[in-house]
């Protein structure tokens, strides 16, 4: 593993930039759109929902916030890696490299805008007020998760768009709809305890209320929280580890 | 060993499958019970090897299964059946110019090809200049690469490509790249590649470029193997196949007869090559007969024009005096008895010829024969010492004889004055003092009813023939296919000329179909005048007294032989002779090999001498063989 990990080095920071210099292609703000787009998301749900559901939810603007940069990254992360090997074709069906790769390389820009929209959110925090505690560390915790969450949707959807394209249709209501089942600018606290525990079955319902516990309540989410979530971790890559292996010599039958 | 195995190997792709057809399609299909897959077979049972440094082609038309197959061997996917073995590390090159991303640089672009090839960054760092210099691309290297044109695109590709070092190195329609300086330039460094010890496997339409490079071929054909092996053989029937000449079911039968074993390999399917494979399967032996030619037959040769028997390679009248070849032939096809009478013509006057009481009846009018030995002795000019053929013409029939009906023939036939040619030329002309104007004077003439083709057909009965294949091509192809080989081509050719090569007369024949019954009256006239540059005119329908509403006749036109051109009479002159024998004497080092016919035996020979000469081979052969059995 490791020795293909330094035969792949070369091609795979390649891969990175190629992504890079076609995202931001001739435009003039180049990288600033990645923060750009979530803060304007964000200033849109802000002027709209904080009449709802503002009034009594504590420092809604981080709450929001934390719903945003989770499902934002999410959102694009899938959406683009869905379309990582099919954009590829001309590649793998020529040269004989582990498809993956196209993958990792969109989730490393995606993850990279993640990072940097994280950086405007922690300053957000600071104009909220939020006291910064030594429990900010487990923030590494949602995020490692959020990323490897990311790879196995990101396998599966890839695999699967190979084979159906209407996936690309399917996934983006999928998206919308997911928005709102996340609780992203409402909480759940009006629901009837059944109903919030469905909510539990949503993960990125859970990366993000992880956050906000951290951020917003400077609490640990117990043992069992970190469990659930390491579980749909597993699950997802699991799935999208075996498309790919099953199906590796034969997606080319189908670009 | 071979470094690259690939066995019974088979890839199969489905078709109209639920993830092929998509959802919907997959729904209306069940529903209207439509729903089935289709397989397809893009490669079936391929079997070959290769070692160390080989170089193989593979060819096929479109859709044969060729880049399903380097796809296979790359890895990028996975046999169906069968399996790919090898040793070493693979670099496929496949479809260059594509898998480039249009928006980056080329720079960029460069950087990238080289990551897909698996080379490290330093590596590009240093070689990056060499790369964009190779390809000639040093002022565009900053540009987007979709602003290059295509020829542009792929020599980038295979500037990057040519740096690998692999141990099999895969290449699907790379070389036809650039223009024509940059493919030599490219087909250098492949060479280089090449002689760097790459096993490489190479996909080209270019058959040219197959021979060129590679040393073995692979032929596919929609998934099937046709053929693997040496590369000059297969590219020649792969060419004919092209121009339609053979059948791929063809193909597979002269590629099956190839890999056999054979008692006798032999070269040339003419009278005497004919003669022999008669003999060798009447004892029992198995013989491969192959010719250059389209056809067999050699020179006898003979085609239907409109219904009219055709000798393509000049006029073939079989005559012997020995009853036992007579009865031979006789066995082996029908002949019609046919008398050889030709006629000589100068101006508007016809001749008998040879020369006899008919022909100084014509010139001279004499009757008797006094009269003719008067007229002779009268006409002959005393030359004791003759330097050249006019000199010894003159002294043997005399001037008025000579300019009429020798010397511009001769010289027409030799291209040269006939004070140039040697008197030992005409050792004699002989001059029949009786009337008797038949060419040949031979008890048993005759020619086989029609023509030439069944007798030897016959006779090739019970060997294996193939045509349109030349020696070097099957020798080097399979040079233990039989134990013996009967070399009836030009001695000098069996040794590359490496003594140089001996002189032939050839001949030029210029067919035309007219739309008369009879256009001449006789089979053969000569043109002894300078006026016409042909020598001969065959009229065909005479042979055998063809019935046709048109005629076909055939202009002879005598032509300088060089390497290349048919040769059709040896030139026996003192030079020829001597190298003939120093090529007798290379000859002695393969005693597997037995020279025969008129060109393998650098001799003038009719066709009853041919036969007879290949039934003493035979008969030295067979009864050798005998006593080694005992």
């Amino acid at each position: 593993m490791l020795s293909k990990m330094r035969r792949y080095q070369f091609l795979f920071e390649e891969l990175v930039k190629r992504d890079f210099k076609k995202k931001y292609k001739r435009t003039v703000l180049g990288m600033i759109w990645s923060v750009l787009s979530p803060l304007f998301t964000l200033l849109v749900m802000r002027l709209v929902f904080t009449q709802f559901f503002g009034r009594n939810t504590p420092h809604y603007t981080t709450y929001l916030f934390c719903g945003n940069l989770i499902f934002s990254c999410f959102s694009e992360s899938s959406s683009q890696g869905m379309q990582s090997l099919m954009g590829n074709a001309g590649i793998f069906t020529k040269v004989n490299i582990p498809k993956y790769l196209f993958l990792f390389s969109k989730n490393i820009q995606t993850f990279i805008n993640f990072i940097l929209t994280l950086g405007v959110f922690f300053i957000f925090c600071i104009l909220d007020k939020i006291t910064f505690t030594w429990k900010f560390i487990f923030l590494l915790y949602p995020i490692v998760c959020l990323v490897l969450f990311n790879i196995g949707v990101g396998l599966v959807l890839s695999a699967w768009f190979v084979f159906f394209r209407d996936i690309q249709y399917l996934w983006s209501i999928f998206l919308q709809l997911l928005m709102y089942m996340s609780a992203i600018f409402y909480t759940i606290d009006n629901y009837s305890p059944m109903a919030q525990n469905l909510f539990l079955l949503n993960p990125i319902y859970l990366f993000a209320r992880y956050f906000r516990k951290i951020v917003i309540e400077a609490t640990i989410p117990t043992i069992w929280f970190h469990l659930l979530m390491i579980g749909d971790v597993v699950i997802v890559l699991t799935l999208g580890c075996w498309i790919y292996k099953k199906y590796n010599t034969r997606f080319l039958y189908y670009v | 060993m071979a470094i690259l195995e690939v066995k019974n190997l088979s890839i199969r792709y489905m078709t109209g499958d639920f993830k092929d057809i998509g959802l919907k399609e997959y729904v209306i299909r069940r529903l209207k019970r439509n729903y089935h897959i289709n397989e397809f077979w893009a490669d079936k049972d391929i079997t070959f090897s290769l070692d160390k440094g080989d170089m193989l082609g593979i060819i096929g038309t479109n859709g044969a299964g060729k880049s399903t197959l380097l796809k296979a061997i790359a890895g990028i996917m996975e046999p169906t059946t069968g399996y790919v073995k090898c040793k070493g590390n693979i670099a496929a090159l496949l479809e260059l110019a594509s898998g480039f991303d249009g928006d980056l640089t080329v720079k960029e672009n460069a950087y990238l090809r080289g990551a897909m090839l698996g080379y490290t960054r330093k590596f590009m760092d240093e070689t990056y200049d060499t790369i964009i210099d190779f390809a000639e691309l040093k002022s565009f290297q900053d540009r987007p690469f979709k602003q290059l044109s295509s020829g542009m695109k792929s020599r980038l590709a295979f500037a990057i490509a040519s740096l690998v070092q692999p141990d099999i190195l895969i290449l699907d329609e790379v070389l036809s790249v650039g223009d024509g300086a940059f493919r030599k330039k490219s087909e250098a460094k492949m060479q280089e590649i090449i002689k760097s010890g790459a096993t490489t496997i190479l996909v080209s339409h270019s058959i040219q470029q197959v021979q060129e490079l590679c040393n073995k071929v692979l032929w596919l054909d929609k998934g099937q193997q046709i053929a693997f092996g040496d590369t000059a053989i297969l590219c020649n029937l792969y060419q004919q196949y092209l121009d339609k000449k053979i059948t791929l079911q063809q193909v597979k039968e002269i590629w099956n007869y190839f890999n056999q074993h054979y008692d006798y390999l032999i070269v040339g399917a003419g009278l005497y090559g004919a003669t022999f494979a008669r003999e060798a399967v009447n004892h029992g032996k198995k013989c491969l007969v192959i010719d250059k030619r389209p056809h067999i037959g050699g020179k006898t040769y003979c085609e239907k024009v409109e219904e009219i028997i055709v000798h393509k390679y000049g006029a073939h009248i079989f005559h012997t005096n020995r009853k036992e070849i007579w009865e031979y032939v006789n066995r082996y096809a029908k002949f019609l008895p046919y008398i050889h009478c030709v006629l000589a013509k100068n101006g508007e006057q016809t001749y008998s010829i040879p020369f006899n009481m008919y022909t100084f009846q014509q010139i001279w009018g004499t009757v008797t024969l006094e009269e003719v030995e008067e007229k002779l002795l009268e006409q002959k000019v005393n030359i004791s010492n003759p330097n050249n053929l006019e000199e010894q013409a003159l002294s043997l029939v005399g001037k008025e004889v000579y300019e009429l009906l020798i010397k511009d023939y001769i010289e027409k036939q030799w291209g040269r004055s006939c004070k140039k040619l040697p008197a030992s030329m005409i050792q004699k002309i002989p001059l029949r003092m009786e009337y008797d104007e038949r060419y040949f004077m031979d008890k048993y003439q005759g020619i086989p009813i029609g023509g030439y083709n069944s007798l030897v057909e016959n006779l090739l009965e019970g060997s294996t023939v193939v045509t349109s294949i030349s020696y070097q091509n099957v020798i080097q192809a399979f040079p233990n296919i039989a134990e013996k080989i009967i070399y009836t081509g030009p001695i000098d050719q069996f040794f590359e000329y490496s003594l140089g090569p001996l002189e032939y007369r050839s001949l030029r024949f210029e067919e035309a179909i007219l739309e008369e019954a009879d256009f001449q009256g006789r089979s053969v006239i000569y043109y002894c005048d300078s006026g016409t540059k042909f020598t001969r005119i065959i009229e065909h329908k005479h042979f055998t007294d063809m019935k046709s509403q048109k005629t076909v006749i055939t202009y002879e036109y005598p032509e300088i032989w060089m390497p290349g051109k048919e040769p059709y009479y040896p030139v026996n002159d003192e030079r020829n002779n001597e190298l003939y024998l120093r090529y007798l004497e290379l000859a002695k080092e393969y005693p597997n090999v037995i020279f025969g016919g008129m060109l393998g035996n650098y001799q003038y020979y009719n066709m009853d001498e041919v036969i007879a000469d290949a039934l003493k081979q035979a008969k030295r052969e067979f009864e050798i063989d005998v006593l080694k059995k005992k």
